[in-house]
């Protein structure tokens, strides 16, 4: 194996077609024996958090536990699924773009993030793309690149819940919404995860006069989803009505904290 | 590639490999065996270190990745307090509290935890609990249940912010006695239970209810520190891996990827060509010799179905070949040289399927031997039939009969070391394996024939063990390494991988347990029935006495009341079968938790439709002291059963001390506690299982001791008995400190070495405390006598002779009933130089005709959300008579890691395969065991009685803790929401469904 640790982003560029991309190690290391080359980032200064017109940044490089502690305060409920997410030592070494290449639907952090609307910014096309499009990109693996940052509005109210077998267990179906301000508009995006490849995610328009029905369309939408979502930890059935039920509590908690 | 980087404050500058982990690195190249590999994925972190100040584990960490960085291991943190004419700092205030406050078991995890607390206090010297908990959240110990660990660290961060803290040393302040009342009086009045308890904060002991006998003695019963505690907490080279050789091999095993097949072909020679391949052995290489890897004495009580490589593979994981090589990366490059051909066989994957007559057959080996009635042609490993009294009279006298089936599944050990050996050929020509093992002398004995070597050419060392529970009560992986070194001539150092652990070693027997139950409506058991179906997979390793033991404990425990005491009416059932999935084996507990889960959640079924109080109907059932032991006289683990009488039990006190503690009375509060405010779907409850285990084997278990005096009047305690995180070494010192009248630091452990220690059976059965502590007491007593022979003709003068009888060795002095008195030092200098020379010193050996039972109440408080099935357990309290308690802290430690990892059975911890064979769990993310930050309180009180059959009237506490909590949660569950779950662990789906069901009814 061969190990690069470039200094500038078209260094790392130049060196990607060879090589995978190396955040903290805490998924590729394991897998060492079989990888030929690997190139470093962390000299490319991509660990930086700011906010800026209510607008979160972060850097790919940026350690899992800079979410919970790093130099602007995200959400609650994203700093608790940070910590769902894993233990103090990997959150010291994680990071957040190796977290969005490598997670599953799962990954309590994965399943917020999809409720945030975020934008990932990736070269070498140096383009912006949408949550969806980056998890479409990895599964190809195609097209080789690096994350640089990822974007997100800091939305108005954010909530999430989880079942699990214990309570910092991997959750078997998890929920998450988060309302926007959408200029005259208001809009919930809700993700559920704890299955799959990574959470599904849509947004509804919010309109305070039909909360109830929201409600009931997005617990139908849910249970939609996950009605083959069955496997070992769980079967499709009890993921697809507890997946109702959660996404009926993150919703009901943003439209009263909001 | 070279790196600079700063290794505990000194700057260093190495070439690596690109490939090589931080781990490695520490390990092999630099010798800082204070980092510990438990797994390759991070998920465990014994292998921490601080990077520039941060926690990180190292095994996924490439060393290059460390250029430019500052890395700290536990061997900069503190050091010995007096390393001779050298000045010392001394122990870290963050060790000495892991020290003091008997955070350590195994010690395994010791240094990851410490370097974590370090990190936390140097940004943050006055943490709250939680803080620490998440601190810990990344360190998995499998040993302590967190509590002791947290309360060092905030101890630590006391004392450094200089703060006075409660004084702990060699003065421990023991609790007051409990007043005692009837727990229907009583309540928590008895019990001081303020809301919102943070345990952490308080006291370190345990609550004790101390017996008149124990109160006289000096040494046991005192919370000594742990006699190895200093060495682990500065992370010694203490276990079998922390060794270096020149020229040593690691060993790789190719694994069969099929349930089950033959090899038609296996060609070796392109892994045998590779450069740095030493050897590769096939079952062509070696001689065919069948053997069991059950670590047991002799003759194995179970059939003989295993060898090293066979023809034939019955398990995903079983072996296929051997590899040894320079580097593990060569390895595992050999390992896929290696080309197999499988002739593909029918597989079972369900033990319901496995008595099936025309179910496929595992072991067709001409060489098969059978136990008892284990016959391998209708794959069954064992059966049991045990019938005491007339079942089916007490059937007809019932009024009423319950029947239930009811499911465990099978759980793994997850001890933190993996299995590791290193084996190696002497200057003497003998070969040398140096174990992690809780069974160093079967290991000798077990392996000589399938090595081809008498047992005197075989030394078997047992360094220090990170943790076992059973799991290395197996012979599982010391023949690799020793074939492997036979083949080359050279040390080979076999550790198993993380995912080998799951899908190659041994784990708790699955079983499907059917119970029937007669009662009277006065609430009286007129007979009670358990039939098992236990599934030992591919290989018959403890398969009779594990689930043996399901029966003759848990079973033993209820036997009626009125007549039936004197003549109960229980039957046993069971068959052990084989099946395609990775063999069962012993863990902590050995198939006393299955039968519990069965009995305790059948037993809280008939209360509750009888309308009884739980604990009321319980204990009125509940076998008491003076009866005989029902099974007794019907089986005991494939010898010879005999009569034993139960001498002691503090069962009923448990019940009452246990439910002070947990709030018992709470559980009829139908709305202000039951009901949480706001939260409709939230509802909480409460749940007990009563619990009883045994203490050794009897007739069987064996274990010497051997003492000798030094020059400065302290001893050397020689012990084959294993300490494998329990304390035992300690307890077995603190019993010869307490014959020999000297301090706990004047007594040194050396455990174990075939060579040089006593015959031990191992660490197993609940027996160490009480069998090896006999040992120890006997052979102390030896030395005692010589000692105050000496000492009396020392002490004698003109003035009169001073009979060694009437001498007393107390304060490292043995003092005449005049007062006169001379030093132990004396004595020693006395016999070893001066006069009629000779070396003190005494050898003795204890087995048991009982195994007095250990009982205990095991409470258990939930919450439980009534729309998705999740449960989260808020409290555990475990009430004990494990007799007398030769060292609080020890033996708490013992119940609060036991507690936990019941809590992982009850709720999380599950071995599932798919429809191949294949594990579905093979890291710590799909099998979830309790981390720091999401433990419930723990609560450990001691219900002291006085076992007569030993010195100091001990039983067992070790096994015990695992029996109760899984019945416990579920029946708490139950008194929650309705939820009859009988299939643990408690998941959210099983609770969704029950609560479906009881809706249904």
């Amino acid at each position: 194996m061969e190990y690069l640790r470039p200094k500038t982003i078209e260094e790392a560029l130049e060196l990607l077609a060879e090589g995978i991309p190396l955040g903290g190690g805490t998924q590729l290391v394991s897998d060492r024996f079989d990888l030929t080359k690997v190139i470093d980032l962390q000299s490319l200064g991509l660990d930086q958090m700011r906010e800026q017109d209510g607008i979160i940044s972060i850097g790919a490089m940026t350690r899992l536990q800079s979410l919970l502690n790093g130099d602007v305060t995200l959400p609650q409920a994203l700093r608790a699924a940070c910590r769902f997410e894993a233990a103090w030592n990997i959150r010291n070494q994680a990071t957040l773009g190796g977290l969005l290449i490598g997670a599953d639907g799962r990954s309590p952090l994965l399943t917020v993030f999809s409720v945030l609307e975020p934008k990932f910014n990736l070269v070498p096309d140096d383009v912006i793309i949408s949550l969806a499009d980056l998890l479409k990109r990895r599964k190809s693996g195609k097209e080789p690149f690096i994350l640089l940052e990822m974007s997100f509005k800091r939305p108005l109210c954010l909530a999430y819940d989880y079942v699990a077998r214990a309570p910092m267990d991997t959750p078997i179906v998890s929920a998450a919404a988060a309302m926007h301000d959408a200029g005259e508009k208001k809009g919930i995006t809700v993700s559920i995860g704890g299955y799959g490849e990574g959470p599904l995610f849509w947004t509804v328009d919010y309109n305070e006069d039909r909360r109830e029905a929201l409600l009931s369309e997005v617990a139908e939408k849910a249970k939609g989803y996950f009605q083959e979502a069955g496997d070992a930890f769980a079967s499709a059935e009890y993921r697809a009505e507890v997946a109702g039920i959660l996404v009926v509590r993150v919703v009901s908690e943003v439209m009263k904290a909001c | 590639m070279l790196i600079k980087f700063s290794i505990n404050g000194a700057p260093q500058e190495l070439e690596v490999q690109p490939q090589t982990n931080l781990l490695a690195l520490l390990r092999e190249e630099l010798g800082l065996f204070g980092v510990k590999h438990g797994c390759e994925t991070g998920e465990c972190g014994a292998c921490t270190v601080l990077l520039d100040g941060e926690p990180v584990n190292s095994c996924v960490l490439l060393a290059a990745q460390i250029d430019g960085k500052e890395v700290t291991t536990i061997e900069s943190i503190g050091e010995h307090p007096e390393p001779g004419w050298q000045v010392s700092e001394g122990l870290d205030p963050l060790q000495q509290a892991f020290v003091d406050t008997g955070a350590i078991q195994c010690g395994f995890c010791t240094p990851a935890m410490v370097l974590a607390g370090k990190a936390l206090l140097a940004r943050n010297p006055d943490p709250s609990e939680s803080e620490v908990r998440e601190a810990l959240s990344g360190v998995l110990c499998r040993c302590t249940g967190y509590l002791k660990p947290v309360q060092a660290i905030l101890r630590a961060a006391a004392i450094q912010r200089g703060e006075e803290v409660e004084l702990l040393g060699g003065g421990y302040p023991l609790p007051p006695e409990i007043l005692l009342g009837t727990y229907e009086e009583g309540g928590s009045e008895l019990w001081d239970v303020p809301s919102g308890d943070k345990p952490a904060a308080t006291s370190v002991l345990p609550r004790i209810q101390i017996t008149p006998q124990s109160e006289m003695f000096t040494s046991v019963g005192k919370p000594e520190r742990k006699v190895d505690a200093v060495k682990l907490v500065q992370g010694k080279p203490a276990f079998a891996a922390d060794i270096e050789m020149r020229g040593m091999l690691v060993a790789k095993i190719l694994h069969s990827p099929i349930a089950h097949a033959r090899i038609k072909r296996i060609d070796a020679a392109r892994a045998r060509k590779l450069p740095g391949v030493a050897a590769v052995l096939t079952w062509e290489d070696i001689p065919r010799v069948i053997y069991s890897t059950a670590g047991q004495s002799d003759p194995i009580p179970g059939p003989l179905d295993s060898f090293s490589l066979d023809n034939k593979v019955r398990f995903v994981g079983d072996r296929v070949a051997l590899i040894a090589a320079e580097s593990e990366e060569i390895a595992e490059q050999a390992m896929a040289l290696i080309d197999v051909e499988y002739e593909e066989l029918p597989a079972i994957l369900d033990m319901g399927e496995a008595l099936a007559k025309d179910a496929p057959r595992i072991h067709d080996e001409q060489e098969y031997v059978p136990f008892a009635d284990s016959d391998p042609a209708r794959n069954l490993a064992a059966q049991i039939h045990i019938d005491i009294g007339d079942v089916e009279k007490g059937f007809d006298e019932a009024d009423e009969i319950f029947e239930g089936t009811y499911e465990v599944p099978k759980v793994q050990q997850a001890h933190i070391e993996p299995h590791v050996v290193v084996t190696y050929w002497d200057e003497d020509d003998r070969l040398v394996i140096r174990t992690s093992t809780q069974v160093p002398f079967h290991v000798r004995r077990q392996l000589a024939p399938v090595l081809n070597l008498p047992p005197k050419r075989i030394r078997v060392i047992k360094p220090r063990i990170g943790g076992g529970f059973g799991g290395k009560q197996e012979v599982l992986i010391e023949d690799v390494a020793a074939h492997l070194t036979i083949a080359t001539g050279r040390p080979v150092r076999f550790e198993y991988t993380r995912a080998e652990e799951f899908f190659a070693a041994r784990s708790r027997h699955p079983m499907r347990i059917t119970m029937k139950t007669g009662v009277t409506k006065e609430g009286v058991i007129t007979a009670n029935e358990m039939r098992v179906l236990s599934d030992t997979g591919a290989y018959g390793c403890h398969a009779l006495t594990v689930t043996g033991n399901t029966g003759h404990k848990s079973m033993a425990l209820y036997v009626g009341d009125g007549k039936y005491r004197q003549s109960p009416n229980i039957r046993f059932y069971a068959d052990i079968v084989y099946t395609n999935t990775p063999p069962s084996g012993a863990y902590r507990g050995y198939g006393v938790p299955q039968g519990f889960w069965a009995l305790e959640r059948h037993m809280e079924r008939i209360t509750r439709k009888l309308g009884f109080d739980p604990l009321a109907f319980r204990l009125k059932n509940a076998l008491r002291a003076g009866e005989l032991h029902p099974f007794s006289t019907a089986w005991s683990e494939g010898r010879e059963p005999r009569p034993e009488t139960i001498n002691t039990s503090g069962l009923e006190d448990c019940a009452r001390q246990g439910a002070a503690a947990i709030g018992w009375e709470r559980k009829n509060d139908q709305t202000d506690w039951k009901q949480i405010a706001g939260k409709p779907h939230l509802l909480r409850g409460l749940g007990v299982a009563l619990v009883m285990q045994g203490t050794a084997i009897p007739y069987l278990d064996m274990g010497g001791a051997s003492i000798k005096i030094n020059d400065d009047g302290s001893f050397n305690l020689l012990v084959g008995a294993t300490d494998l995180g329990t304390g035992s070494d300690t307890v077995l010192a603190q019993q010869a400190a307490e014959v020999l009248g000297v301090p706990l630091e004047d007594i040194l452990v050396y455990s174990s070495d075939t060579d040089f220690t006593p015959f031990d059976k191992g660490a197993y059965a609940s027996s160490t405390t009480y069998i090896s502590g006999t040992a120890v007491v006997r052979a102390a007593q030896k030395v005692a006598e010589r000692i105050r022979i000496r000492a009396a003709r020392m002490l004698s003068s003109d003035k009169g002779e001073v009979d060694p009888q009437d001498i007393q060795l107390v304060d490292r002095k043995a003092v005449a009933p005049d007062g006169s008195s001379v030093s132990l030092a004396e004595i020693a200098l006395n016999s070893l130089h001066h006069e009629d020379q000779e070396q003190i010193m005494g050898v003795d050996s204890f087995y048991s005709q009982l195994s007095p039972p250990p009982f205990a109440a095991q409470f258990a408080e939930v919450t439980v959300d009534t729309e998705t099935g999740q449960v989260v357990v808020d409290k555990l309290v475990m009430a004990v008579d494990g007799g007398v308690i030769v060292n609080p802290l020890t033996a708490s430690g013992q119940v609060e890691g036991g507690m936990t990892q019941a809590l992982g059975y009850a709720v999380c911890e599950e071995m599932k395969y798919d429809d191949r064979g294949w594990a579905r769990e093979l890291d710590f993310r799909d099998y979830h065991i309790f981390a720091a930050h999401e433990m419930p309180e723990l609560r450990t009180i001691f219900v002291e009685t006085f076992e007569p059959s030993h010195p100091y009237g001990v039983k067992a506490v070790a096994e015990i803790p695992m029996d109760g909590v899984a019945p416990a949660v579920a029946n708490a569950v139950l008194d929650a929401c309705g939820a009859d779950v009988l299939v643990a662990p408690v998941t959210p789906e099983r609770v969704w469904r029950a609560l479906k069901t009881a809706s249904q009814a």
